[in-house]
């Protein structure tokens, strides 16, 4: 399911304009994205938890000629699913 | 953002989106429309590309046998689905800082 797929189905369910769904959910992505950034978390009840995850520096490997490389200290975002979402795709 | 200044919530969320107009009764509506949507296309399987934001799918996890960390009992633990969200490089760059 793409960006475009989801607009048509909200638009189709709640009879807005897809013009008018397309800018809620860019909203929507840049509200959860703010918010990450800013180090907040983002609980949507029913499927799960963005989070940002804060990663130490390490030393890593390249794979293909082994020389160890620094991998500086970054936060990366990250999903926990929520129990009904776990359960829903058993 | 009120309550918890750490926590951002679906009423949070429909109080963003009702800065483009809409009551923010009728946005809950409609942020509760968008997750539900995704969570029924991960029922039926399908992936979700975001662009911008990343993408959700379900992984099949192998059936293995594992251990009851307290007794030390062998148990089946069976195949399983699970779900992984992969960021998007652009939510990766944002991040990251």
């Amino acid at each position: 399911m793409t960006k475009v797929e989801l607009i048509d189905k909200v638009a189709e369910g709640l009879g807005l304009p897809k013009r008018e769904i397309e800018k809620m959910l860019e909203k929507l992505i840049s509200t959860i994205q703010n918010a990450l950034k800013a180090g907040q978390k983002v609980s949507v009840a029913g499927l799960g938890t963005f989070v940002v995850k804060e990663k130490k520096a390490r030393i890593a490997r390249n794979p293909k000629t082994g020389d160890s490389v620094q991998v500086p200290a970054k936060r990366a975002p990250k999903f926990r699913p929520g129990k009904e979402l776990k359960e829903i795709v058993q | 953002m009120r309550k918890k200044e750490q926590t951002v919530t679906k009423a949070d969320l429909a109080k963003r989106l009702s800065e483009l107009g809409l009551s923010r009764r009728y946005c809950r509506r409609i942020v509760d429309y968008f997750f539900s949507e995704i969570s029924d296309a991960l029922r039926k399987g399908e992936i979700i590309h975001l662009v911008g934001f990343g993408s959700f799918r379900y992984k099949v996890r192998k059936p293995r046998r594992g251990r009851n960390p307290k007794t030390g009992a062998a148990v089946e633990v069976p195949q399983k689905r699970v779900i992984q969200f992969r960021p998007g490089s652009w939510l990766k760059k944002k991040i990251r800082k």
